[in-house]
């Protein structure tokens, strides 16, 4: 087994420590999550391609330059989320407007998912289908929108989305519940 | 899907900026001092609550009594609101301080804040029982401006300091006979108090260095007519300052004198005269 498949092998926690040391090691996590928090960074901030890639470069720079203060009681996937979650806000903070038009493509499975849990109409096209929930999505407000993202397409649990958006298990519970009612309000309001 | 080219451009990057993780020890002390700062704020706030109970308390019957002030004026003056919120800020900088740590998101701020004022209650009656808030009022007594001290951190001490309203306090300077005392008040200004210690319903062994508040009537610019004598009970170090101790001290400074010698003239043919 040569050094990178050896790497390869170890958790994300374990990269982590390695990391401190190799610049492989490093190299092996941004690999792993570059598309997962790219892909969260475009949902949550309707950003072009391009500009996501900006901010997914800073959220790394921020895990690297950060990495000793990385929690092992925590997963590393809940710590870079939320790293990125903060990069996102502090970069919707200088642009000041969300961006609209950007709606990405979801994985079909996770749409028919949703639209399940949210009593939508399934006979509608996919794409369309796509196009309506990031039209919704993007009406909320954003503490609606992440829990939503979170919890349906990037499919986290309430303790890791309590990790990610620092608010106790509890509140994320209920932020649920009130995001979900919002969400099917919106969604009525405008295709039904 | 992003290229591999994205990871060599961040791997690139650190090496040419030649970025380095921050050390360990700082997010350690950062996290160790959010808990020092956390733990100092209940303590000051305990501290406030003791202080909180001692002003209360030494308060005594004065909702019942009210001696000439409307109720507003004495629950203004004897809820020691500026303590209360010294209390309020000190479980806000805690609830802050621990909002910060680590682990502390798994927590509510309702219930961070319900442990900070809980502690402080339970810590600050703990102190009180100590005699902690009298010590802390006795030190801020001693040091602080008089006017800040009296206007804002002990408002009892104003409220017993209005003579054209019929309340006096200070320290008893020299005992007369049964009927007059020297006092002098929290501006250093000497007083002739007369009362009738037998009939008082207050029973109060008067001595000299006592530290007492009247009710009565003013009936000149240092002649005071008390139908009550009562013990402070607090401030007391407040009338050991300077100013007013060496008035205390020295019966020839001051119009002491001035009174001694009127009051040997209207007295010195009786036999009772305790200034012969």
């Amino acid at each position: 087994m040569n050094i990178l498949e050896k790497k390869n092998s170890l958790s994300d926690e374990q990269l982590v420590v390695v990391s401190l040391e190799s610049h492989l090691a490093f190299s092996i996590l941004v690999d792993r999550y570059k598309n997962r928090i790219l892909n969260f960074i475009r949902k949550m901030s309707n950003l072009s391609e391009e500009d996501a890639q900006d901010v997914l470069q800073d959220v790394f720079l921020k895990v690297y330059l950060n990495l000793n203060s990385f929690d092992d009681d925590l997963k590393f996937s809940s710590w870079i989320y939320s790293i990125a979650r903060n990069q996102v806000i502090s970069n919707h903070r200088k642009i000041k407007v969300r961006p609209e038009g950007n709606s990405i493509k979801i994985d079909e499975t996770l749409i028919e998912k949703l639209a399940f849990d949210f009593d939508i109409e399934k006979e509608l096209d996919i794409k369309i289908l796509n196009q309506q929930i990031f039209l919704v999505l993007n009406k909320l407000k954003d503490k609606w929108r992440e829990v939503l993202i979170l919890k349906f397409f990037e499919e986290k649990d309430y303790n890791e989305i309590s990790d990610i958006i620092k608010k106790p298990s509890g509140t994320v519970a209920s932020m649920l519940n009130k995001a979900k009612k919002e969400f099917k309000e919106k969604y009525q309001e405008l295709y039904n | 899907m992003i290229e591999k080219k994205f990871t060599e451009k961040i791997i690139s990057k650190i090496e040419k900026d030649k970025i380095k993780p921050r050390p360990r020890w700082k997010f350690v002390f950062k996290n160790y001092f959010l808990w020092i700062i956390g733990v100092f704020s209940l303590l000051f706030g305990a501290l406030s609550f003791s202080l909180i109970i001692y002003l209360f308390n030494s308060g005594e019957n004065i909702f019942s009594d009210r001696f000439g002030a409307s109720f507003l004026e004495v629950f203004l003056v004897f809820i020691p609101i500026f303590w209360l919120i010294f209390l309020a800020l000190f479980i806000f900088l805690f609830y802050l301080n621990l909002k910060k740590t680590k682990r502390a998101y798994k927590c509510s701020p309702f219930f961070i804040l319900i442990i900070g004022l809980i502690s402080s209650i339970a810590l600050g009656s703990s102190f009180y029982m100590l005699g902690f808030g009298k010590k802390i009022d006795n030190l801020l007594g001693k040091n602080i401006n008089p006017g800040v001290y009296s206007r804002i951190i002990n408002p009892q001490l104003e409220f017993w300091s209005e003579p054209e309203k019929g309340r006096l306090a200070g320290v008893v300077s020299e005992m007369g006979d049964d009927k007059n005392f020297f006092l002098v008040d929290k501006d250093s200004r000497e007083w002739l108090v007369s009362y009738d210690i037998f009939n008082s319903k207050h029973a109060l062994r008067l001595g000299e260095g006592l530290v007492v508040r009247c009710f009565g009537e003013k009936k000149s610019n240092d002649d005071f007519q008390a139908s009550v004598v009562m013990p402070m009970n607090l401030a007391n170090d407040f009338f050991d300052r300077p100013g007013i101790r060496r008035q205390v001290d020295d019966p020839s400074f001051g119009p002491r004198i001035e009174l001694r010698n009127n009051m040997t003239n209207d007295c010195q043919f009786k036999s009772d005269c305790p200034f012969k």
